[in-house]
C-alpha cells in the first residue's frame, strides 16, 4: 500500500474492534487509519461523506441485519471494497452477502493478522477488477449503441436518397410515357424507339436505386422475408415473360426446363422473383448474341427437401480466382477486362442474402470462355407444415 | 365528368398526372400540400383523390385521416402514391382505408386501371 489505508469498521461488539485493531497492528507493512462505528446508522452516515479504502461490516448489528445494511451502504453512494464479518460457520449468509455485492468475508472465529491482510488485499484487488470490468462493459455498450445509431443513420440516409432520386425520375418517366402514348400528338416510329430506349434506361435506374436500398438493408440486418407456399414454376414463367423483350433484342433464346409437378417451396414470392430475375438478367447481359440461356428447376435428388434452380449462360465465364468473390458486396468483373457491362456490383450479393434468409444456398460453376451456371436452392414447403397450419386455423 | 383531385407536392409529377388524366376526359384539380388538399377536397368533393405520402404541411397519411373524418370526403376513394420504400407504408395505407397503393415510378396504365375500378368504370382489356 502506497499511502495510509483508510478503514471503517462497523461492528457493535467493542471486543471485535479491539481484535481487528490488534491484528492490523501486527501487519507491519501497512500504515492504517481505522474509524470504528458501533451501529449501522452512524456508520452509514459517515460513509455518506467519506469513502475509505475498505469497509469491514459485522453481519449482525443489534436489530439491523447485515444484508440490509449492505444495501443501505450502497444507497448512500459508497461503491468501494466491502468485507463481511460472519458468525460461526454461517456459510449461507456468506453466500447471500456475496450475491449482495461484498468483495470478501471472514468468519469471526478465524480472524488473524494473516486472514485480515489477505482479505483486505483481496477485496481491494477484486474491487479494482470489478470496476475495470464494469468500465469495459460500459464502453462496449456505448460503442454498440453508437454503431446501432450510425447504421440507423445510414439506413435513413439511403431511404432519403432513394426518395429524392425517384421523384424526378417519376416525372421524367411519366412525361416520356405521355409522349409514347401520343397524348401530346402523333410520333414517328423512330421517335418511338428512342423514347422507349430512354424509358428503359430510367427503369434501369429504378432497379439500381432499389438495389442500393436492399443492399443497405442487408448490411444493417433489416432485410426481412415473408415466406409462404410459392410455386417456382409460376415465378420462373413470370420472370421469363418480363425479360423476353430484352432477350429478343439480343437475339437470345430463353429456354426453361422445369420439372413437371415441381413441389411448392416455402418462399417470399417477391424476393425469390427478384433472385431469379437478377440471375436471368445477368445471363442475358453476359451471353453473346444468338446464343441460349437455360433456366432449370428440379427437386434436388441429393437433398429432396430442396428445389434447385439453375441459370446457365454461354457468356465469357468467370476466372477461377474470381469465382469465390462474385457474391461479395461491390464485387465486379474488372472493367478493363470486360468493359461496358455496367452494374453496381450489388445484385449477386443481394441474391445471396435473400437465398440465405430462406435457408438455401447459392453457388456458381463456370468454365472460362464457355459460360457460367448459377444455382440456388429453396426449401420445399413441407406438407406437415401445411397440415399443421390448416388444422391450426380450423381449431 | 368525374372529378379527380391530385394532392402531390412535386409540381412536375402533378402536371404529368394532370395531363394524362385530362386526356382521358377527367376534370382535374391539383393541391401541393396536405392541408391545401383537404380544403380543396371539402370544397370540390372529387370522385377520387390521388394522394402523395411524403409532403410538407402534414403528409398524405395525416391528410387521409382528416378526409376520413369529414362527412363529404369520408367515402372518397384514395389512391396513395409514394417514392418512399420505408417499411410499413402499404399496411398503414390499407389501415386508412386506401383503395390502392402505388410506388413511384408508377406505370400509367396500371394507375388508370386502378382509377377506373375505383370509379366503377369499365376497364379496357389489356390493361
Amino acid at each position: 500500500m502506497e499511502n495510509e489505508l483508510q478503514i471503517i469498521v462497523i461492528d457493535d461488539d467493542p471486543a471485535d474492534i479491539v481484535l481487528i485493531q490488534r491484528f492490523l497492528d501486527e501487519i507491519e507493512v501497512w500504515e492504517y487509519d481505522l474509524i470504528a462505528h458501533n451501529d449501522a446508522t452512524s456508520g452509514i452516515a459517515e460513509l455518506a461523506v467519506r469513502h475509505p479504502d475498505v469497509v469491514i461490516l459485522d453481519h449482525m448489528l443489534g436489530s439491523d441485519m447485515g444484508l440490509e445494511v449492505i444495501d443501505r451502504i450502497r444507497d448512500v453512494g459508497y461503491a468501494g471494497p466491502l468485507i463481511f464479518l460472519t458468525g460461526r460457520g454461517d456459510e449461507e449468509i456468506a453466500v447471500q452477502a456475496w450475491k449482495a455485492g461484498v468483495d470478501d468475508y471472514i468468519p469471526k472465529r478465524s480472524v488473524s493478522a494473516n486472514s485480515l491482510k489477505r482479505s483486505i488485499s483481496h477485496a481491494i484487488e477484486k474491487h479494482k477488477l470489478r470496476e475495470a470490468i464494469e468500465k469495459q462493459r460500459k464502453k462496449l455498450q456505448e460503442t454498440n449503441e453508437s454503431l446501432v445509431r450510425k447504421s440507423e443513420e445510414v439506413r435513413t440516409f439511403y431511404h432519403a436518397v432513394s426518395h429524392e432520386l425517384k421523384t424526378p425520375l417519376t416525372s421524367a418517366r411519366e412525361f416520356m410515357s405521355i409522349l409514347l402514348d401520343e397524348i401530346a400528338g402523333p410520333i414517328a416510329e423512330q421517335q418511338r424507339q428512342y423514347l422507349e430506349t430512354a424509358r428503359e434506361s430510367l427503369d434501369q435506374m429504378t432497379y439500381y436505386i432499389d438495389d442500393l436500398l436492399d443492399s443497405t438493408r442487408l448490411e444493417t440486418g433489416k432485410l426481412t422475408i415473408d415466406p409462404k407456399p410459392t410455386s417456382l414454376t409460376d415465378v420462373i414463367g413470370h420472370v421469363i415473360r418480363m425479360l423476353k423483350r430484352r432477350a429478343d433484342a439480343k437475339g437470345l433464346s430463353l429456354a426453361t426446363h422445369v420439372q413437371p409437378e415441381l413441389p411448392a417451396v416455402r418462399a417470399d414470392r417477391r424476393r425469390i422473383t427478384q433472385v431469379v430475375s437478377n440471375l436471368v438478367g445477368n445471363a442475358i447481359k453476359f451471353t453473346a448474341q444468338g446464343d441460349e440461356v437455360n433456366v432449370r428447376a428440379i427437386q434436388d435428388p441429393a437433398a429432396p427437401d430442396y428445389v434447385r434452380v439453375s441459370v446457365e449462360d454461354t457468356g465469357c465465364g468467370i476466372a477461377e480466382e474470381h469465382r469465390e468473390r462474385v457474391f461479395d458486396r461491390l464485387y465486379q468483373v474488372d472493367r478493363s477486362e470486360s468493359p461496358s457491362q455496367g452494374g453496381l456490383g450489388l445484385g449477386l450479393n443481394i441474391c445471396r442474402g435473400i437465398v440465405e434468409l430462406h435457408g438455401g444456398e447459392i453457388t456458381v460453376d463456370s468454365t472460362e470462355g464457355k459460360g457460367s451456371t448459377f444455382t440456388f436452392t429453396v426449401p420445399v414447403q413441407q406438407v406437415s407444415e401445411l397440415v399443421a397450419h390448416q388444422s391450426g386455423e380450423e381449431s | 365528368m368525374k372529378k379527380i383531385l391530385i394532392i402531390e407536392d412535386d409540381q412536375k409529377i402533378s402536371m404529368a398526372l394532370s395531363v394524362r388524366l385530362k386526356s382521358k376526359g377527367y376534370e382535374v384539380g391539383c393541391a401541393f400540400d396536405g392541408s391545401q388538399g383537404v380544403n380543396l377536397a371539402v370544397k370540390n368533393e372529387p370522385d377520387l383523390i390521388i394522394l402523395d405520402i411524403s409532403m410538407p404541411a402534414g403528409g398524405g397519411f395525416l391528410a387521409a385521416e382528416r378526409l376520413r373524418n369529414l362527412a363529404n370526403t369520408a367515402n372518397t376513394p384514395i389512391v396513395f402514391i409514394t417514392a418512399s420504400k420505408e417499411p410499413g407504408l402499404k399496411e398503414k395505407a390499407r389501415d386508412l382505408g386506401a383503395f390502392a397503393f402505388l410506388e413511384k415510378p408508377f406505370d400509367a396504365r396500371s394507375l388508370l386501371a386502378i382509377i377506373r375500378r375505383a370509379l366503377g368504370e369499365p376497364v379496357p382489356a389489356g390493361t
